[in-house]
């Protein structure tokens, strides 16, 4: 469907590709490159989690930047702040087993009270826990930046080179998380019964029901899964900035803008939306001055309207029925 | 059951309606008197001041612009802080190079309002539910970084006040005052140069024009059009309704009031900055909307009330917001609980409770409560007609059989919408 539209979309892409590299050469070109897959790999785990709610409930969660930012925070208080008194990778999966349990409560105290089909209470439960969690984070931590040990090596040495390009490993590294986790989300959905219950339940609620699947169970278990995957994201960022309680702000609005221009209910959607907003981020900013750096958030915005006027439910969104 | 029935449109129920409006007037006449240090009544020396009051203003007509868009429409807005820094930014500037008055700069940020509303309300056409909420979002964050673009004309992270520089060395900066004139020293009460009080009636004008004005076209024809849009938009275009000019119509008119809550802005803080108009205030907007009640006028009234109030009120237990001279966190020493040092965790649980204690809104929550106390009926003639309109219209179907009577509904339930989400 609608292939045309995604043979212009590769078709801009090649013209501007080859007007960059003609532009400022390859080298510039593919480090940008590097930088922007970067960025749309902690985008993309971000959205995923969005995704993952999203599906499950219909509704958009305002808090998860808080909770991978809590995340974040549950690691660096495991590995003893600059004691590092536990291995890092030791710490990070202790600390994603905590946010899904802490999300599974979550769901079930303050989610699951309310008519899942009255969207807007729910929402603001989210903004509220949201306000909750980013307040305790400044009460506890305070406002100032902490470093957070990476769990790849981040020696001076410790890159490779790809078109004269440098990537670090821990760049690598974080677009290797990226595939893990989605293959494992996939192996998660497609292979088992949870999974087939998740996707039961994200595609009909009552039929769910009348199946005999437990369909708050099965919300609470993608509360969790979201909450695990946004850890990773909350972690991933702070490795790569500082670790502050306004850790996620930013992240977030590109992980709803990534999450929106894959479709909002597709997990390969995200991926390739956040893939672009970033490369779009670190392309157009600095190869078209008249952006500049600005607005280069603005740019990657009207990109996405663009894209959402042309499929107005995302690049892999399912058209959507209406029924009178 | 209640205590008290009343018929609906007999005098009783007359008499109540005037009652309430008669308080609620000597209410908003008392109010700026809270304010004032002398006044025997004041909570705290300083708790509240008139420009709380005041920003509660701009906030009641900012969120009647959400509300037309967002609790009417249906269409998810989360960019109307943008619409707002239009018309404050509009003002401002032709304040500031014009050297024009506060009143004469709001025709201009009106159809400035309605334009940008209008643009922004084209791709609503296409886009639809949270993809629109999300695109709305990404309007309200490209907002501020706009304004620092063109820093020139706005300011920049400077910040612009509607002022210039004047007199004959060029170097005295003079702002248009916003001074009672005699008759209103002596009809409220104020003292000369009281600016701060007589910013506070005119916003309260202005915000009860506005709300009358909202509330006429709710009833209109386009109001009902909107409405059905909102309940089911292809039922709508069946029924003969161009759905596509009564969105951008009223991504325009909201818009524009929105444009008149900028201006609103400008005038109770005279300084405004990018800072004022990012994404948490857009956000907050709706969080007033749904606190208050979805599609309701007093909603938008008590939500600008609770998201301005609460957060100063909690920051006051918490001892942050109104430094000097306050005491309500000695008395009640709340921020000695480790969870509520930051006044944001208690404006976070108050938002829950509310949100669990009424789902739909402040304003069904106090319907509730009054059921309890007074009912009101509607006028049996009324209901007559309305059954026989209905029996008659479907008897001129074949194969009609007429629906036993069924008992009158005791009140309208409230207009409380549920975006239509259809997971296909």
């Amino acid at each position: 469907m609608l292939k045309w539209t995604q043979l212009a979309m590769v078709a801009v892409i090649v013209v501007f590709s080859v007007v960059a590299i003609n532009d400022g050469g390859l080298h510039l070109f593919t480090q940008r490159v590097v930088n922007g897959l970067t960025n749309g790999s902690i985008y993309a785990l971000a959205g995923l989690a969005i995704v993952l709610i999203f599906k499950a409930t219909g509704v958009v969660n305002f808090a998860q930047g808080s909770m991978g930012m809590i995340g974040a925070f549950v690691v660096w208080l495991l590995i003893g702040g600059d004691k590092h008194s536990m291995p890092t990778w030791i710490a990070l999966l202790l600390a994603i087993a905590i946010t899904a349990i802490g999300a599974a409560g979550i769901e079930r105290t303050l989610i699951r009270p309310f008519d899942p089909t009255n969207h807007l209470p729910i929402v603001i439960v989210t903004l509220a826990l949201s306000l909750i969690l980013d307040g305790l984070a400044a009460a506890h931590f305070g406002p100032d930046q902490k470093a957070m040990p990476s769990i790849f090596p981040t020696r001076a040495g410790d890159y490779f080179t790809i078109f004269r390009a440098r990537v670090r490993y821990s760049e690598a590294g974080i677009w290797l998380v990226l595939l893990v986790v989605v293959a494992l989300l996939m192996l998660l959905l497609k292979r088992t019964k949870i999974g087939l219950a998740f996707r039961s339940v994200s595609s009909n609620v009552e039929s769910s029901r009348l199946v005999g699947i437990n369909v708050g169970r099965t919300l609470q278990f993608g509360w969790a899964i979201a909450a695990m995957v946004g850890t990773l994201a909350g972690y991933l960022y702070a490795t790569t900035a500082a670790l502050s309680p306004s850790l996620m702000v930013q992240i977030l609005i590109f992980a709803f803008v990534s999450a929106t221009l894959g479709g909002l209910q597709s997990i390969g959607g995200v991926i390739v939306g956040a893939v672009l907003i970033g490369l779009l981020q670190s392309m157009l900013g600095s190869y078209i001055h008249q952006i500049g750096n600005e607005l280069s958030l603005s740019a990657a915005f009207v990109v996405m309207m663009i894209v959402l006027l042309v499929k107005p439910t995302g690049i892999f969104g399912a058209k959507q029925l209406d029924r009178v | 059951m209640a205590l008290v029935k009343v018929e609906q449109g007999t005098v009783a129920h007359r008499a109540i309606q005037v009652a309430g409006y008669a308080a609620l007037a000597a209410f908003a006449l008392w109010l700026p008197h809270l304010a004032n240090p002398s006044h025997p009544f004041r909570i705290g020396k300083a708790l509240f001041q008139i420009g709380l009051f005041n920003r509660i203003l701009v906030y009641v007509v900012a969120i009647m612009a959400v509300n037309l868009v967002t609790g009417y429409t249906g269409q998810i807005s989360l960019g109307h802080g943008a619409f707002v820094g239009v018309g404050a930014y509009t003002s401002a500037i032709l304040i500031s190079t014009q050297h024009w008055g506060y009143t004469a700069t709001l025709p201009a940020a009106i159809v400035l309002g309605f334009i940008v509303g209008v643009v922004i309300g084209i791709p609503a056409l296409r886009i639809k539910g949270l993809y629109l909420a999300i695109v709305t979002t990404a309007v309200a964050v490209a907002f501020p970084t706009l304004v620092l673009k063109f820093g020139t004309i706005t300011g920049g992270v400077n910040g612009k006040k509607p002022c210039w520089k004047g007199g004959i060395t060029k170097t005295k900066l003079t702002c248009p005052k916003i001074n009672p004139p005699g008759w209103a020293r002596s009809v409220f009460g104020l003292q000369k140069g009281a600016q701060a009080q007589w910013t506070y009636f005119l916003l309260l004008f202005m915000a009860i024009v506005v709300c009358l004005l909202t509330r006429n076209l709710i009833r209109s024809r386009v109001g009902r059009a909107m409405i059905a849009i909102r309940d089911r938009e292809t039922a709508a275009a069946v029924s003969g309704v161009n759905t596509r000019i009564y969105k951008v119509i009223t991504f325009g008119v909201s818009g524009s009031i929105a444009a008149v809550a900028g201006v609103m802005y400008l005038m109770q803080g005279q300084f405004i900055s990018d800072v004022d108009f990012n994404a948490g205030f857009s956000l907050f907007l709706i969080v007033g909307i749904v606190a208050g009640g979805v599609a309701s006028l007093s909603g938008a009234w008590l939500g600008a009330l609770l998201i301005i109030l609460v957060p100063h009120v909690t920051g006051a237990f918490v001892g942050t917001s109104p430094r000097p001279h306050l005491s309500i966190h000695q008395i009640v020493p709340i921020s000695k609980y480790y969870l509520f040092k930051q006044p944001t965790v208690l404006f976070g649980v108050l938002l829950l409770i509310l949100v669990f204690l009424m789902p739909y809104g402040i304003t069904d929550g106090m319907r509730r409560l009054r059921l309890r106390f007074l009912q009101v009926t509607p006028h049996p003639s009324w209901l007559e007609e309305a059954k026989e309109h209905a029996v008659s219209r479907r008897a001129e179907q074949p194969g009609f059989i007429p629906p036993p009577v069924a008992e009158p509904v005791d009140e309208e339930r409230p207009l409380v919408t549920v975006p239509h989400h259809n997971p296909a």
